[in-house]
């Protein structure tokens, strides 16, 4: 890389979905909206390029569908399928495992990286209750992990509201389907908000140290009234 | 040197390509009113300076039809001789920030001409405030009707996003219900579907009714910048200041060696960019402003992160290209050709704005 410091900006996307039994019905669902999620980016390549995309399906294990894909040179995504239990804690620690090593590979690329963002999907209470709490909170602690991602959390069918908002890294960030909502509606809903924020990686306002202006300055002139 | 530049003789007006360059793509109207260009360029000279400025779409921005969110403006101060030099980078999740761009600079020219007019010293934290102030007024007179901006407007979370993609998923149901323990949020209104965009916060219900909401212009409109004050200080000579909000930058260019004004905003050795740029209406509770002597050797150079960020460090292609563009004066022409590069994933919005102390021992012009 002769031209720069770096080779642009990626954003590091982690999808965790649960492929435990009870998602047969809508495992169909899902590979459905990742087919759309796919077909968006190809259609825009420029946001393709600036997101390296994780699938990884957690069960009573994980299983790593697809590992910093760069989705431009991807044919198809990987399928996601279904196995037994619903085991929080080995998602979580697959990622705090991951997701460090990930950012460094990144920055050895030359790549500026953003904090990553983990989607995670489930329809089920954990299966591990009283495990999982602590690859979580080592994943999620800034101190421990300076890479710690922001996770976004969607809970379908008997996932607890308080178990996804435990999940994710800030209340805003937690979903939830309203009951009498069909599964595959909030499915749909939700690879559609993973597309929008896979696409639209642009810059958040917010910094450090500053307080919004909140009163009029004795010296403020409007200097025009129509830009 | 990058390619593209003379082709047999004659002048190739391809932008120069550095680096890996990206895929052809689509120049798409940008959907907005008022009209907006998609390239300014600006230039003139006086008894003690010279200028050049230019801004420039980004090719993400074009693709997508978004508008220009990088402005400048250069002004010339008469009784004293002094410039006033301002860039903006409008902030991309703040679906209007186009406009606050625009209002930041022309906000802060009014305020250092009148500070100059008077012959008071600048109260720059004072500049940046009534900068600030202008997004609010503006939003609130203005933009009283919109309620969630196309697209990124909407999800704006200001101060909480930690960045675009966590704050685009948030979206303004996220915003709205800030309940979520005690009442589920419903995907559908979740991700921004199309009843979802409005629900930010009860916006205006009729234009004009709205009192000032900081935190509404800060969704729409917020901007970074970098406002400089130039005095001549004796032939080819100059002292400058500059205070700046957000990731914009400046340099002092000499010899074709870049050094920046302002430290950085991260360290190389932070893990992770940023999670959010800070931006107007947002200040600090107080502001040093950067001082600097110029001579005739110097060229001072502000500039968005769109330019900032493939510069890096100068050491490489862009920096070399600029190095020898600006070493004096260019044809406004040659300064936004060189600024349309195209850089790869380098794809934002780029604007430089260039003084020369005037008089000065400079380098023949570096056209060729």
């Amino acid at each position: 890389m002769s031209m720069s410091e770096t080779a642009g900006r990626v954003l590091p996307v982690y999808l965790v979905a649960d492929e435990s039994r009870s998602m047969t019905p809508v495992v169909d669902e899902l590979n459905a909206g990742l087919r759309s999620l796919h077909d968006a980016l190809l259609r825009e390549p420029m946001a393709a390029a600036k997101v390296r995309f994780s699938i990884l399906g957690f069960s009573d294990d994980v299983i790593v569908h697809s590992a910093l894909a760069d989705l431009r040179n991807m044919p198809a995504l990987p399928q996601l399928s279904v196995r037994s239990g619903t085991a929080y804690g080995v998602a979580f620690s697959l990622l705090l495992d991951r997701i460090p090593a990930d950012v460094r590979a990144l920055k050895r690329e030359g790549f500026a990286v953003h904090r990553p963002a983990v989607f995670f999907l489930s329809d089920g209470q954990p299966t591990d209750p009283g495990e999982w709490q602590r690859p979580y909170d080592q994943l999620t602690d800034r101190e421990r992990t300076p890479t710690a991602p922001n996770i976004i959390a969607c809970g379908i069918g008997e996932a607890r509201a308080e178990t996804i908002l435990r999940v994710a890294t800030r209340p805003e960030f937690a979903f939830v389907a309203m009951p009498g909502v069909e599964v595959g509606l909030a499915i749909a809903e939700f690879c559609s908000a993973l597309t929008k924020s896979v696409i639209q990686s642009g810059q958040a306002v917010g910094g450090p140290d500053a307080e919004l202006v909140v009163e009029r300055p004795d010296s403020f002139r409007m200097a025009v009234d129509v830009v | 040197m990058p390619r593209g530049d003379t082709v047999n003789g004659a002048f190739d007006w391809v932008p120069p390509a550095l680096g890996a360059t990206g895929p052809a793509t689509p120049v798409v109207a940008p959907a907005t009113q008022p009209y907006r260009p998609d390239t300014v360029i600006d230039g003139w000279a006086s008894a003690a300076f010279e200028v050049r400025a230019a801004a420039v779409r980004g090719r993400a921005h074009r693709a997508q039809g978004v508008p220009r969110q990088d402005e400048c403006a250069v002004v010339l101060h008469a009784d004293t001789g002094a410039v006033i030099a301002v860039v903006a980078d409008g902030v991309s999740n703040a679906g209007l920030s186009h406009l606050g761009a625009t209002m930041v600079c022309r906000t802060a020219v009014d305020y250092l001409l009148r500070a100059l007019d008077a012959g008071a010293e600048v109260d720059w934290l004072d500049l940046l405030r009534c900068a600030g102030w202008s997004l609010v007024e503006y939003a609130a007179n203005q933009l009283a009707a919109v309620r969630a901006a196309p697209a990124g407007a909407a999800d704006a979370q200001p101060a909480a996003a930690p960045l675009g993609p966590a704050g685009a998923v948030v979206g303004p149901g996220g915003a709205a219900d800030t309940q979520p323990a005690a009442a589920p949020v419903g995907p559908a209104g979740a991700v921004g579907g199309p009843g979802g965009g409005a629900a930010a916060r009860p916006a205006g219900v009729a234009v004009g009714s709205l009192g000032p909401d900081p935190r509404r212009a800060e969704q729409l409109l917020a901007s970074t910048v970098v406002v400089a004050l130039v005095r001549p200080a004796g032939p080819g000579r100059a002292a400058a200041q500059l205070v700046r909000i957000g990731d914009s930058a400046a340099w002092r260019l000499r010899a074709g060696r870049w050094t920046p004004l302002f430290a950085p905003l991260s360290a190389p050795q932070d893990e992770l960019l940023p999670d959010g740029v800070a931006a107007l209406p947002r200040v600090p509770a107080a502001i040093e402003p950067v001082e600097l002597e110029l001579d005739g050797e110097d060229v001072l150079v502000l500039g968005t992160d769109g330019f900032a960020e493939p510069l890096g460090d100068g050491a490489g292609e862009l920096g070399a290209l600029f190095g020898a563009g600006l070493v004096a004066p260019p044809p406004m022409a040659r300064l936004s050709w060189m600024l349309d590069f195209d850089g790869g994933a380098h794809d934002d919005d780029r604007t430089v704005l260039a003084v020369w102390p005037a008089g000065g021992d400079r380098h023949p012009r570096a056209d060729g």
